[in-house]
């Protein structure tokens, strides 16, 4: 039974000269499991936001068309679908209104008027379906993110809607999190035959249980078909939003393109039989050669610090990182990730132990001090944020050393991609380009070291890759790199060296070869289907020694 | 105590502050002002402590300058304390000790007027508020949401961005007050833009969920109980007493030309006097007595 229709919708957000959403044909069936791929600002949110009846009503601006929801014309009204239609969005601490979960799963039910009885009924069900029932009875503000985007999703659910909605409701929370919320979508999509339309960045955990991909790009629908197609079309169009797997195996002329890494090391395996002879070569080729790097920039020597008396944060920490090296920390939330980099430029102090930054002690030094040498990007790049200009962000933190702007400032605005932005508002910006602009703001000083807490958070793919390349073109030139993160893919492709933090103590540190190798969850895509086959890491290592594979196989067919 | 006064009902609450907010205003007598403003201190240091820091912080920036500016602009009064000429951009200023005292009237009405609020936002569960404002005025119950989620949120980022702005070179402790304004406004414009944005999403949300689309129906119906209709009579209290205050001219206070008495010597005041602090009380009263008396619990 179709559900949804639109012919040939067109969407104009207020004073927007430019299509939000352009000639959109779309139906979707009763039962679909569709899964909305593109760019940030793409108009996937927009699209979304329209099939819940938000746009645009909530926002106005002008729209063209035709749409139907169960065969009723949705333009007439333009009001929320509420009930039928439920939305969740990404950032759960702004969705949520309420202060007790059962309250703010109560609430949807209480606008739309359900009875008492059957509310109740429907509020013990979604508790165990959506597994919070710890959570039934504490106050929201006392949940982490991903409990809270949990409360979110059973909040909707309790509306008992015919369609759910998802507008990348992973993107802020951390990985265990995003894994659990992905399995509970695909067990509603599974079992209760709603339909269900998510936009996604994690396309590697989701993917693989989607019916359907449709794909957009400057407001239009550019593909919609199933996935395998999609894998096709998009690795042959290079459409960048392709999960690793399928994209490492999409060059080679194989009749099904692997999804999963089950499937991708099945396909290694049968490519592999036999060729002993290149099994041994896989491994001696690309080892990577690490290049050493003497001078310590950051030592960190018996570092405690308590937020109170009963809880150390950070146990005994030994690190020394040198010029030039690329690190990433990784870990779980609240193991002091976040408390180390701040302890390192002074926002923070240690109880005991030293911090050495070009073998000068931090104690006795100001923030203000440390921050001519250190540059520390926070997690959002909207609290970095309110000058007129990008430049006039600049200018502000140059006025506070006392500098000016130099050729050096222009480079450094060229490095990040800003140059031909540098006169607009940052807040009217990209969220890549916002992010780059807190970069500048804070790197302006051109800082030996730069401090990263989650850069990636939210990122869609070519926002990360051209984050990462940024990055390693600033290693080039000497800058040390600490980054934190819970994108272990992020940290294997770009970084040289990596650090896993548990409870307050480091428990993994080596190069990312060593440490994402031999580890059962922080470990990358790309060495999770070499497992047993070979050492690689990257997408790059693993592309060429498919190549070489190829290459191999095809002279033994030619003998 | 906390988690006694938020079990108070809504209704009975907003009573209580409307009752108490009318007194208040309309009375002029410094020594009721006191008072209320001694009652209200320990009612929100028994209720919670780190408020009461807090109010009293609040209590200092809104009244200071009052007692500063006032007496200053005001020459009015016989009894002259201080005569000053040709102050720069001010000329000849005279302080009076009438004018001291309207000055510390004004400051305790006002300053009672926020620590009411104080209380009444300690006893207050949002939920509630949200709950009772939506049969009543959904638009605005929309507005009540946002603004109590505002709050702690713009308490939060304050931290983060103090954080950041150090990192950027900014001296927050700068003693040079145009830096302190510039510092102040930068803080604000930040704070503003990354809380109305929220607020949208928060208000997008709402609409989402259902909010406005049909009949609501409650599912958290608030009881009526005896410890409600206590403080709503203590409230009504409050307001006879206001109303035998002006019948039978109790406890009226002159300034001008010279202070009149503080107390007029009836029995009348004597009695308003005495009951004023119980009735303002009563909640923590009732806090503390369920806390050390289970028929008391059981009754209430």
């Amino acid at each position: 039974m179709q559900i949804f229709e639109t012919n040939n919708l067109t969407y104009f957000y207020p004073d927007s000269n430019l299509p939000a959403l352009e000639d959109i044909n779309l139906k979707i069936s009763q039962g679909e499991m569709i899964l909305l791929v593109g760019h940030s600002g793409c108009g996937k949110s927009t699209l979304l936001k329209f099939l819940a009846g938000l746009v645009p009503g909530f926002y106005g601006g002008r729209i063209a068309g035709n749409a139907f929801f169960n065969d009723t014309n949705i333009l007439k009204e333009l009001k929320p679908l509420a009930p039928k239609v439920g939305i969740l969005f990404q950032d759960p601490e702004k969705q949520l209104i309420t202060s007790t979960v059962e309250r703010e799963i109560a609430l949807p039910m209480e606008n739309v008027g359900t009875n008492h009885q059957e509310a109740k009924r429907r509020l013990s069900e979604v508790v165990c379906a959506v597994g919070i029932e710890e959570l039934a009875g504490k106050k929201i503000r006392t949940l982490s993110s991903g409990q809270k985007q949990k409360v979110a999703l059973a909040s909707i659910l309790g509306m008992n809607p015919d369609v759910l909605l998802l507008d990348e409701p992973t993107s802020q929370i951390d990985p265990i999190s995003s894994e659990e919320l992905l399995n509970m979508v695909r067990k509603i999509a599974e079992d209760s035959g709603k339909t269900i339309i998510m936009a996604e960045q994690k396309l590697e955990r989701c993917l693989h249980f989607a019916d359907r991909v449709i794909a957009m790009d400057n407001g239009r629908i550019v593909f919609d078909g199933c996935t395998d197609e999609y894998c096709r079309w998009a690795c042959k169009m290079e459409f960048e939003f392709v999960p690793i797997i399928p994209r490492l195996f999409s060059g080679l002329n194989i009749e099904e393109i692997p999804i999963t890494i089950k499937e991708g090391r099945k396909v290694l395996s049968s490519m592999l039989k036999g060729k002993t002879q290149f099994q041994s070569f896989f491994k001696k080729t690309f080892k990577r050669e690490i290049e050493s790097k003497v001078v310590p920039k950051i030592k960190i020597k018996n570092l405690k610090f308590p937020y109170d008396d009963s809880n150390c944060v950070l146990k005994n920490i030994n690190i020394e990182i040198k010029q030039g090296e690329f690190v990433a920390i990784l870990g779980q939330n609240g193991t002091g990730k976040t408390t180390l980099l701040k302890n390192i430029n002074g926002l923070l102090r240690p109880e005991s132990g030293t911090i050495e930054i070009s073998g000068v002690p931090t104690k006795g030094k100001s923030i203000y001090e440390l921050a001519h040498s250190i540059a520390y990007l926070g997690q959002n790049p909207d609290d970095y944020l309110f000058s007129n200009t990008v430049k006039d962000e600049v200018l502000f933190t140059l006025n506070n050393f006392n500098r000016k702007w130099d050729k050096k400032t222009g480079e450094l605005l060229s490095v990040l991609r800003l140059d031909k932005v540098q006169d607009k508002n940052p807040r009217d910006l990209s969220s890549g380009q916002k992010q780059r602009t807190a970069l500048a703001s804070i790197m302006c000083m051109l800082q030996e070291i730069i401090l990263l807490d989650e850069p990636t958070r939210g990122m869609d793919y070519t926002n990360k890759q051209a984050l990462g390349e940024m990055l390693l073109d600033l290693q080039n030139i000497g800058t040390t790199i600490v980054l934190v993160t819970h994108d272990v893919d992020f940290a294997a492709e770009y970084c040289d060296r990596v650090i896993i933090m548990h409870d307050g103590e480091i428990i993994g540190d080596g190069t990312k070869e060593e440490v994402l190798k031999s580890n059962l969850y922080y470990s990358s895509q790309i060495s999770k289907l070499f497992n047993g086959f070979g050492d690689f890491v990257t997408f790059k290592e693993a592309e060429e020694a498919l190549k070489e594979l190829t290459a191999y196989s095809d002279q033994l067919g030619a003998r | 105590m906390k988690e006694f006064l938020e079990s108070f009902n809504t209704l009975a609450l907003i009573v209580y502050l409307t009752c108490m907010l009318v007194f208040i205003s309309i009375t002029n007598n410094p020594i009721v002002q006191i008072i209320f403003f001694v009652s209200l201190c320990l009612l929100i240091f028994f209720a919670d402590k780190k408020t009461f820091i807090n109010a009293l912080i609040v209590s200092a920036f809104i009244g200071i300058p009052i007692m500063i500016i006032n007496p200053i602009v005001n020459s009015r009064g016989a009894t002259v304390l201080l005569r000053l000429s040709e102050v720069p951009a001010l000329g000849d200023i005279k302080i009076t000790l009438e004018c001291l005292a309207f000055a510390l009237v004004l400051m305790l009405k006002l300053v009672n007027t926020v620590l009411m609020f104080i209380f009444f936002n300690l006893c207050a569960e949002p939920d509630k508020i949200f709950n009772l404002m939506a049969i009543a005025a959904p638009r605005s119950a929309i507005t009540a949401a946002l603004t109590a989620k505002m709050i702690p949120n713009m308490v939060e980022s304050t931290k983060r961005i103090a954080e950041i702005q150090m990192t950027r070179g900014a001296q927050l402790k700068s003693k040079n007050l145009i830096k302190k304004v510039t510092t102040g406004w930068r803080f604000i414009k930040i704070l503003l833009f990354l809380n109305l944005e929220g607020s949208l999403q928060t208000a997008e949300a709402l609409e989402s969920k259902g909010y406005g689309a049909s009949k609501r129906r409650k599912h958290y119906d608030e009881r009526f109980r005896v410890r409600d209709f206590l403080i709503a009579f203590s409230g009504i209290m409050v307001v006879f007493m206001v109303i035998l205050k002006y019948s039978r001219d109790i406890l009226a206070f002159k300034f001008f030309p010279r202070l009149g008495f503080f107390i007029n010597g009836r029995i009348g005041a004597y009695i308003i006097l005495g009951l004023l602090p119980i009735l303002i009380g009563l909640p923590v009263i009732l806090g503390w007595g369920v806390n050390k008396c289970r028929f008391l619990k059981r009754i209430i």
